[in-house]
């Protein structure tokens, strides 16, 4: 199975935006599954309406091989944005890739492997964990939307973002691991305010110490988006067979 | 004779999710008639999530756009912009704002047209106003709270 998850799972980065998250390959037909938030720039304008840009500069590594990535989902919707997916190809066809796994069969307490390329490294991380809880949250993006998600202690900090989460008895993805981009997070908003106060140069180990905290520390249960959402997005539906 | 009620709790609890209809709270609503009226908005709670879903008209009473449990289906030259809390349909000027207030309350806000461009509900210093029906506010399997003809 190794090798093959190795070949199916990718690093994502974003050159113009600055962003680096993980994806992987889905079905048969190319297509390369990540986090939305991976692969764009979010801002909120001075009416609260949020504002998305997608990177025109996608790239993912796999196995040492960069490959030059692009969007198949409509920029347009906000579906994409809401679920935290985005659907790309790569101009590259694998045979390694996996397939999803029948959700309605999932439990708690299930074993389940999440892999990534979580921080600097360049080599896909697997960790072993197990389902703690399905539960529905509200998207992050959007408290008008709840998602279905799978809580688990697998090891998932920045950069696994866009990964899969397979379930560890057959190899089927169950979900996209996901770190929250947290845009509702008032604590991270305040300290995201000290870093730019003016004078706190001169209490540099301050700011270190914040900046860390906010790069590096997360709190509770890491998770992962049902794949659901991206399986229900119409390009799916629009090629008259799945995958 | 129009009759004003306020401050009422229609199949919600205080403290659980509810529509704001007119200063009152509610797990629904729902304007016009499904297939038989132009327009038609449907506001309800499933799965602990507010999903609205219907067809809007503009003033004069042609259709702008279909939703779907919150998201566009068909647009004739309007888009839905997203905000935290919720979301806009605009067409130039805002049609529509759906704005969830502490993951509790859905407040509706906008203008809904009706076929021959009449105002079927309109936000008014921030509440929701039915000024037609048909409409139903409230409802729980085949029970209705409060049906306007």
């Amino acid at each position: 199975m190794g090798d093959r998850w190795r070949l199916a799972t990718g690093k994502v980065i974003c050159h113009d935006i600055g962003k680096a998250g993980s994806g992987f390959f889905i079905g048969s037909q190319g297509f390369f599954i990540t986090n939305s938030h991976v692969v764009t720039k979010m801002s909120i304008d001075k009416t609260g309406a949020i504002r998305l840009d997608y990177s025109r500069q996608m790239f993912v590594q796999i196995a040492g091989n960069t490959y030059r990535a692009s969007l198949v989902i409509d920029e347009n919707t906000d579906r994409p944005v809401v679920y935290d997916y985005a659907i790309l190809r790569l101009n590259v066809t694998s045979r390694a890739y996996f397939d999803v796994a029948n959700l309605s069969e999932i439990s708690q307490g299930e074993e389940v492997i999440a892999i990534g390329y979580p921080l600097d490294f360049g080599e896909s991380i697997v960790s072993k964990g197990v389902i703690s809880a399905i539960v529905s949250r509200p998207s992050h993006i959007n408290a008008l939307h709840r998602i279905r998600t799978f809580l688990t202690d697998t090891l998932i900090t920045y950069g696994n973002s866009g990964g899969p989460l397979i379930r560890a008895s057959d190899g089927k993805v169950i979900g996209i691991t996901t770190m929250p981009h947290e845009i509702r997070d008032e604590a991270r908003e305040r300290l995201l305010r000290y870093v730019s106060l003016p004078g706190i140069e001169a209490m540099r180990p301050i700011r270190d110490l914040i900046e860390f905290t906010l790069k590096y520390l997360t709190i509770g249960f890491n998770y992962a988006i049902s794949i659901e959402y991206a399986m229900g997005d119409p390009i799916f539906g629009s090629l008259g067979e799945g995958v | 004779m129009p009759v004003f009620m306020k401050g009422n709790y229609i199949f919600v609890e205080p403290g659980r999710k509810c529509f704001e209809v007119s200063s009152n709270f509610t797990n629904y609503l729902e304007l016009g008639i499904q297939g038989i009226t132009k327009y038609y908005l449907e506001a309800k709670i499933e799965n602990d999530e507010f999903k609205i879903s219907g067809t809007l008209l503009d003033k004069n009473g042609e259709v702008l756009c279909r939703l779907k449990d919150n998201f566009i289906e068909a647009s004739k030259g309007c888009n839905k912009e997203m905000t935290q809390y919720g979301y806009r349909i605009k067409e130039g000027n805002l049609v529509f704002e759906i704005q969830v207030e502490n993951d509790l309350i859905c407040h509706l806000k906008g203008t809904i047209y009706g076929e021959s461009g009449e105002i079927v509900a309109q936000d008014r210093e921030g509440e929701l106003i039915i000024l037609k029906g048909p409409a139903i506010i409230g409802k729980s399997g085949n029970a209705i709270g409060i049906k306007l003809d």
